[in-house]
């Protein structure tokens, strides 16, 4: 019993090492390749398992003679809308839809979770007509109702708005903020709640708003932080949205940078090592903070325990 | 149109403004705020380009404004080619579109017939327009002859050698035909070369280019000068031919594809390479690897044909509708700037595109920066877009273009591949290309061309 | 739904108004507009948009490139979840041990879900590289044996490889909290009665992870169709020869760089109609799911 107890743990090392070897193969070759100088690239012929060190060269460059820094700080805006849209949002939404009596209660549940099933990417080519001008369905309900031709004989011109949200944070956030996953992970949230919460509350005077802000925001601060920080990633690592949406540089998020550095120049060979240290660049803030936090994200989205 | 400039600057105050109609936009803007503001305008140009190429354009900006008190040009950049195009639809979709936008050779057709744009000559009927080049003002230009943009950033094919490599094996003079191109390749495949020519496929070097300098068309109606109704040909013409000589002499190991060698597209750059067609503008980095064993010629052409001129590449600059006297005045303030003698060469010499008028041409000639490294190719650039010309090597004027080209670099790539046939691969192309042609033929419906 | 507490209007409307407002502008309009367009021939700029019922339908349909798109679509959507879905059980079944490397694993393994697929893709783009990745000595030594750059099998291997490096950690971390939330005491019985570890696997294990398993599953399928388009722009473009060009690839290419924005809303509208089914097939699925434990 003992010794295949053994073997079966040897095996198991074995695959972890594997998996964890898999993982890590692509960060240490972009690392190693990271340190090397254009010219060592050019004429060594590609990949080498050994560190140069000309690492701060290629970071320095990234950060001086790209525009990925002041592209990061977009990507933090916008992953910061994202995450706090959603949240805040989903979080208000979903206590309405636990804690009110409400006929509408499945309809408005069954809408937002649609959003999860079809997402943003495949949608991108008529979303960005909308966000080219949000106020395009107004115009639509004037056209319908007939109310344009009514302002026009009144004012003797025909009303039409435009509104463009391209190239802006929120153009870039709020179409990717609409996935509700948010509303379905709170409700289970607020389903494991005592059921008598809001009846105590009430007892001491508080009434629903009160109740949602002092005693439910509180309660739900591991789900919060925990999503929180899941849709900060999930607006960073986005990618065909921004693309299209922020078409110019000064717009764009680092990701979509990162990319576009990579064809600047098509005249030459790509100068892999800075690309590699712009990609290490692009990803450090995540994934430190997918690193550190995994234990207080996994157990806030509820994946460990059903 | 002034409130739409405000409203793209200030999005916060724009909300109060966005109450405006189209009329309102068409004529009585025109009389609400020309009072003010006489004939000087604020005008917007929107263009594509990135890198070095963007601070040049920004530069020539800035020389505008500075130059003279009366209009501001203000350029924006939309980071491609591809993306200003889109945001330019969707701005005219909702009339917040710019003046003066900046367009790719491949959507010329598109913009045409979009009727959002009117022509520079229409624009500007008092300027010399002849006196640009040849194979640029072709491009631009309806069948009946009027110049619908006017050529900006202007580059085309030429030919590369690497004459320490041609030395090598006896070889002084640039070849000018394939036939001679084989020849010299066969000489350095026994000498124990690699990579004698480099090959690219995409069509504007396999298919625009070559049916240009050879003066044959890819399709009928003079490659949709003619009309809408064209259809592509050039699987039965030299292009078949020259594509199975192709796959033929790479089999040999005389022609590499980007895809058989480490450099990539780059393998002259890296000195895999001796030989290669490529655009004027990849003399910027070629020179820099290779000084003086660098010799640039007319791209080659098969024994036995007339030489035609080769097509433009790069952009031109497009004047869209829906704009008031004041702004044109602006617009044409700022084509009448560019064309300028010494704009063109400082761009040129910036970008590493071309002059793009003969008077240009001909001024850069006379100055001492001729011989200058950013101007090396301008001469033989433009001598090939000067070469006479007939109704084939006009340009491309054939709908879904854009599209075209993938499905066209999708199917010689699989015949190179080996997964099919060249002919069959042609044939494929034509017929899909085809099929492009006739929706899109039908989604202009009563739409003739100009 | 259990019954909620509070009833009242205003407050209740201003609280679900936000979110409602957000996905009517940011996805049903969008949506709407799609099927709407799909029924029209659109000219780019506007100023011309003839209804022509479902011809547009039938040109995609009968058009042997979106087939060809679609059929890789669905290889790829089988094969990079599956792999995916396969290693990450293997790797957390490995991990659930309590072995000493076992909370290295975990804390490692997560990493690549903060990396951007387009990110991704800069970096193995290079790895794979036909004459500078991992692949070129073997290239020196049979040339012409690994070339993503024309062989479209390897161009999509290399896609699918990416794509199974990005999925890997969630699924792993999900099926790893599903495999220790197992209580100790049925393994351990298990074991009392002489069933070896493959044994309890099959047995206890598996079973009891059916509702994660299912979970990973749906959340892989949809996020195959994300993550799969950054990895293809900066890897591939769709090439060499359509051989990685997928649906969601084609539309954009179709929408953003051809303006045939007719048929890139029909095919945006078929491939909404072929997810929606998806899911709710998933979803008929999940009834025989056992949530009980």
């Amino acid at each position: 019993m003992i010794e295949r107890t053994r073997t079966v743990n040897v095996v198991a090392t074995g695959i972890m090492i594997a998996g964890i070897l898999f993982i890590l193969a692509p960060i240490v070759i972009a690392f190693l390749t990271a340190t090397l100088s254009y010219e060592e690239f050019v004429s060594g012929g590609g990949i080498r398992l050994r560190v140069s060190d000309h690492f701060w060269e290629n970071f320095a460059h990234v950060l001086f003679e790209t525009r990925l820094p002041a592209q990061l700080w977009n990507s933090v805006v916008i992953s910061l809308l994202v995450a706090f849209i959603k949240c805040a949002f989903a979080f208000t939404a979903t206590f309405a839809l636990v804690f009110y009596k409400s006929r509408l209660n499945t309809v408005i549940f069954a809408i937002t979770i649609v959003t999860v099933m079809l997402p943003l990417e495949l949608i991108v080519i008529t979303t960005y007509q909308v966000v080219a001008n949000v106020l395009m369905p107004i115009n639509w309900l004037l056209g319908w109702t007939g109310l344009d031709a009514l302002i026009e004989r009144l004012t003797g011109s025909r009303p039409y708005l435009e509104y463009s949200l391209l190239d802006s944070y929120i153009g870039v956030a709020a179409p990717i903020a609409t996935s509700s996953t948010s509303v379905f992970i709170y409700r289970q949230f607020f389903m494991s709640l005592p059921k008598d919460l809001p009846r105590a509350a009430t007892m001491d005077g508080a009434g629903p708003i009160r109740f949602m802000i002092d005693i439910l925001l509180p309660l739900s601060w591991t789900p919060l932080v925990a999503t929180f920080m899941f849709w900060f990633i999930g607006g960073w690592t986005a990618y065909l949205w921004p693309l299209i949406a922020a078409s110019t540089p000064d717009a764009q998020p680092a990701v979509v940078g990162l990319a576009r550095l990579a064809n600047t120049d098509p005249d030459r060979i790509p100068d892999v090592p800075m690309l590699m240290a712009g990609a290490l660049f692009v990803s450090f803030i995540p994934v430190l903070l997918i690193g550190l936090m995994q234990r207080q994200i996994v157990r806030g989205l509820n994946l460990s325990e059903k | 149109m002034s409130c739409i400039t405000e409203a793209k600057k200030n999005p916060m105050e724009a909300e109060e403004k966005v109450m405006k109609s189209t009329l309102y936009a068409a004529g009585l803007a025109a009389a609400a705020f020309a009072a003010s503001a006489a004939h000087s305008a604020e005008i917007e140009f929107w263009y594509g380009n990135t890198g070095a190429v963007e601070e040049a354009i920004q530069a020539q900006c800035a020389a505008f404004n500075a130059a003279q008190s009366e209009h501001v040009v203000s350029c924006v950049g939309q980071g491609g080619y591809e993306p200003a195009m889109q945001k330019a639809i969707a701005a005219y979709r909702s009339s917040q579109h710019p003046v003066l936008i900046q367009f790719f050779d491949a959507g010329t057709l598109d913009l045409m017939l979009s009727g959002a744009v009117r022509s520079v000559q229409d624009l500007m009927s008092d300027v010399d327009w002849d006196d640009y080049v040849v194979g640029a003002r072709s491009f631009y230009e309806t069948s009946t002859g009027e110049l619908f943009s006017q050529p900006y950033n202007g580059s085309t094919l030429i030919f590369y050698a690497n004459m320490d490599m041609l030395g090598d094996v006896g070889v002084s003079e640039i070849p000018q035909t394939y036939e001679d191109v084989v020849t010299v390749a066969r000489k350095l495949k026994d000498n124990g070369h690699e990579c004698p020519v480099l090959q690219r496929v995409h069509p504007w070097f396999s298919l625009e280019q070559f049916s240009a300098r050879h003066g044959e068309a890819i399709a009928s109606n003079n490659n949709g000068y003619g009309g809408l109704d064209a259809e592509f040909t050039f699987n039965t013409g030299l292009v078949a031919t020259h594509l199975q000589n192709i796959q033929s002499w790479r089999d040999e190991g005389l022609f590499r594809l980007p895809t058989d060698v480490a450099g990539g597209k780059n393998a002259f750059v890296t000195g895999e390479c001796a030989m290669v067609e490529n655009s004027t503008a990849h003399y910027a980095a070629a020179f820099p690897a290779h000084g003086d064993a660098i010799a640039i010629g007319l791209p080659p052409i098969y024994d036995g044909y007339q030489r035609h001129n080769t097509l433009i590449g790069g952009g031109s600059i497009w004047a869209m509708q829906g704009h008031d006297d004041a702004d044109y005045d602006a617009a044409r303030a700022f084509l009448n700037f560019v064309r300028q003698n010494d704009q063109q060469i400082e761009f040129a010499g910036r970008t590493g595109y071309m002059p793009v008028t003969n008077s240009a041409l001909a001024a850069l000639l006379a100055s001492d920066k001729s011989d200058q490294l950013e101007y090396a190719t301008a001469a033989v650039g433009v001598g090939s877009l000067n070469q006479p010309g007939d109704e084939n090597s006009r340009g491309i004027r054939l709908g879904f273009y854009v599209q075209f080209r993938d499905v066209y670099t999708e199917e010689v790539t699989k015949a190179l591949n080996g997964e099919q046939d060249m002919q069959v691969a042609l044939d494929n192309a034509a017929k899909r290309g085809d099929e492009l042609l006739r929706r899109f033929e039908k989604t202009y419906q009563g739409v003739s061309l100009p | 739904m259990r019954q909620g507490f509070y009833s009242g209007g205003w407050t209740y409307t201003l609280l679900v108004a936000p979110i409602l407002i957000l996905i009517v502008i940011f996805f049903y309009i969008p949506v709407g507009l799609a099927f709407f367009w799909s029924f029209f021939l659109e000219r780019p700029f506007g100023g011309g948009s003839d209804f022509v019922g479902f011809q547009n339908y039938a040109r995609v349909l009968s058009d042997p490139e979106f087939w060809s798109a679609m059929r890789r679509t669905l290889v790829f959507m089988v094969l990079a979840p599956g792999l995916a879905i396969g290693i990450s059980l293997i790797l957390a079944l490995a991990a659930d041990r309590g072995l000493r490397l076992s909370s290295a694993a975990r804390n490692i393994i997560i990493w690549p879900k903060a990396v951007a697929g387009a990110s991704i893709g800069v970096v193995f783009v290079f790895i794979f590289d036909p004459f500078l990745g991992v692949f070129a000595p073997l290239n020196e030594a049979f040339p012409g044996v690994w070339n993503p750059r024309t062989d479209g099998n390897d161009a999509f291997a290399t896609i699918l490889v990416a794509q199974i490096w990005n999925g890997i950690p969630f699924n792993f971390i999900i099926l790893l909290s599903g495999l220790q939330a197992i209580p100790d005491t049925l393994t351990k019985a298990a074991a009392m009665d002489g069933a070896g570890p493959w044994r309890r696997i099959r047995d206890i294990q598996l079973p009891l992870l059916t509702p994660q398993l299912f979970l990973t599953f749906v959340l892989e399928f949809v996020g195959t169709i994300v993550e799969a388009f950054g990895l293809i722009d900066t890897m591939t473009q769709g090439g060499p020869g359509g051989a990685t060009t997928l649906l969601i690839y084609k539309i954009y290419v179709d929408g953003f760089k051809a303006y045939d924005l007719s048929g890139a809303a029909t095919q945006t509208a078929l491939l909404i109609l072929f997810v929606g089914i998806m899911v709710l097939l998933q979803f008929r699925l999940e009834k025989h799911v056992k949530y009980e434990r």
